[in-house]
């Protein structure tokens, strides 16, 4: 499948186990290219299982995933499915940014050098390219003033929006958001969510999973719960929440309003 | 009897060649033992955390076997063990027209095994240290095994094993002493022999004792000064050790470019 109009991300039918444990039993979703997709859910449902498997921190064990047409993790050969060696994993990651709950800066470099590390290392930029980029996203993310900073010395919403900008150097095609704000104050939140909200809105594919409704249905193209382990139902994002299409969906909203 | 203050003075005041040249064997077979020590460290100590079975066993057992024997049997093995079972001898080896005798070579391989053992367990320590959390952000860039190893792992591990290492090597500067069992003339030796013929057997071993403070006392200082570089990222939060806030006074450049930051 090729063309402009084809699904940027196309999960079908995965499963994961650990150990004994089904932890996604069948998930199917499909994201457009400049879709913002939010995934809301109960904890332990499988939301961060789902988007590890997408740039293979987990190995899904069954079913197939897609990005920009490429079989993620493994090679499809006659229907059987091989895993792919670390090196094509690692090539594989390179389009697809990661934006953790806990930040994860590198606590060793300035906020600068966490910015510009990979874009050098790994895409083999110039120092003063990757130096211009990482300033402009900093501009961005309203922290040029804090990029001789060390993580340590900011605050959670600061360090967030480092990691954003962070995972914005490499230009990637997808973005993947576990939980962004919910290590944060309240008082920080909303500066995370503005940045988010101003990316989604730049035309960024992205899957953010979530606890913010009101950020999921302000910002979302889709909007969809994923309940133990599968999706129990997806719609936009006002259909979503105003009528509530599935009678998990009105519990779990139930709970958290 | 009595305490013999010239010669005491004289003694420290003007140790003469011998003794600075035994001086130079002590912190060369100090510093040598130590690089060789953590080499092996490194290599054990992530061998012990490898994927592979056989290999953690082997690095393992090398832990347990060295950490088992006293320092100074190990240095008498390498020295007179091998060559009386005819394995292998130490012979002088000249280099750059310095000759390294063959006793030194042997302590200061007997000393990095032993070295390495302790170095082994306290890299394993750092890398295990390193958050899971680090380690996926870097592989979420894109980066592979050998470049997140290298620019992550390695250097947030070397803050987390730094301090024990030093302190290792304070040890290790006073463990040397042992040598002069198998016949290095390093300062303890010297002391000992220069004792047997003048019979100043106090002045001396305090000579020598002064001598091995003035060692560990400048390592100290040096050791100060590189934690307080690798505490960079966390300055403001700590105050500064004693040690580190030696270091800015007699390193003032670097205190500089750490007041920037
Ligand atoms: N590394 C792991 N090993 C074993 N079980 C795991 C691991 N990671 C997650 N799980 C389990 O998988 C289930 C789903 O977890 P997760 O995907 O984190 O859920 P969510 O993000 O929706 O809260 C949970 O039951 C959790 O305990
Ligand atoms: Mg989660």
């Amino acid at each position: 499948m090729t063309g402009a109009d084809a699904a940027l991300v196309r999960a079908e039918n995965v499963h994961k186990w650990f150990g004994q444990n089904e932890v996604l039993k069948g998930v199917s979703l499909h994201v457009a290219r400049g879709e913002v997709l939010s995934i809301i859910g109960p904890s332990g449902s499988g939301k961060s299982t789902f988007l590890r498997c997408i740039n293979q921190l987990e190995t899904y064990q069954k079913g197939r995933i897609h990005v920009g047409g490429e079989l993620i993790g493994f090679e499809d050969r006659g229907g059987k499915l091989v895993p792919l060696p670390n090196r094509r994993i690692v090539a594989q990651r390179r389009n697809i940014g990661m934006v953790f709950q806990q930040f994860n800066l590198f606590w060793h470099m300035t906020v600068l050098d966490n910015i510009i590390e990979a874009p050098m290392l790994v895409l083999g930029q110039r120092r003063s390219e990757a130096e211009a980029t990482a300033m402009a996203l900093l501009d961005r993310v309203g922290l040029a003033e804090k990029a001789h900073a060390y993580p340590m010395k900011l605050s959670g919403g600061q360090q967030q929006r480092a990691a954003i900008a962070r995972a914005l150097a490499m230009k990637p095609d997808l973005m993947l958001f576990d939980e962004p704000t919910s290590a944060l104050d309240p008082e920080t939140t909303g500066e995370v969510l503005n940045v988010i909200a101003d990316l989604a809105s730049s035309g960024m594919t992205m899957i953010v999973v979530t606890h913010e409704m009101a950020f999921a249905r302000q910002v979302s193209d889709r909007v969809v719960l994923m309940e133990n382990g599968k999706v129990d139902c997806e719609a936009d994002p006002e259909t979503f929440f105003r009528d509530q299409p599935s009678a998990r969906l009105k519990a779990f909203l139930a709970t958290i309003h | 009897m009595g305490f013999d203050w010239p010669f005491f003075w004289s003694r420290l005041t003007d140790p003469g060649d011998l003794y600075l040249i035994a001086l130079g064997r002590t912190v060369l077979m100090a510093v040598l033992a130590m690089l060789l020590g953590l080499v092996i460290g490194v290599l054990v100590g992530f061998g012990r955390l490898s994927k592979f079975a056989p290999i953690r066993a082997v690095c393992a057992f090398y832990v347990w076997l060295i950490r088992g024997i006293p320092v100074l049997v190990l240095l008498v093995f390498f020295f007179s063990g091998l060559a009386a079972a005819g394995f292998f001898r130490f012979s002088d080896i000249t280099l750059f027209g310095i000759t390294m005798s063959a006793s030194f070579q042997a302590a200061v391989l007997g000393l990095a095994i032993h070295e390495g053992a302790y170095m082994a367990e306290i890299v394993r320590n750092g890398i295990q240290a390193v958050q899971r959390g680090q380690i996926e952000a870097a592989k979420s860039l894109g980066m592979g095994t050998f470049q997140l190893t290298r620019r992550i792992i390695l250097p947030q591990a070397t803050r987390v094993i730094v301090p024990p290492l030093g302190n290792d090597f304070n040890h290790l500067l006073k463990t040397t002493s042992l040598a002069s069992v198998i016949g290095v003339q390093e300062i303890f030796q010297l002391t000992e022999s220069m004792s047997a013929t003048t019979f100043k057997t106090f002045e001396l071993l305090i000579v020598v004792s002064i001598t091995y403070l003035a060692l560990t006392t400048v390592w100290n200082v040096i050791q100060g000064l590189i934690e307080a570089r690798l505490r960079r990222h966390e300055r403001d939060e700590q105050p500064a050790s004693l040690t580190a806030r030696i270091g800015y006074y007699l390193w003032p450049r670097g205190d500089a470019a750490m007041e920037r930051r």
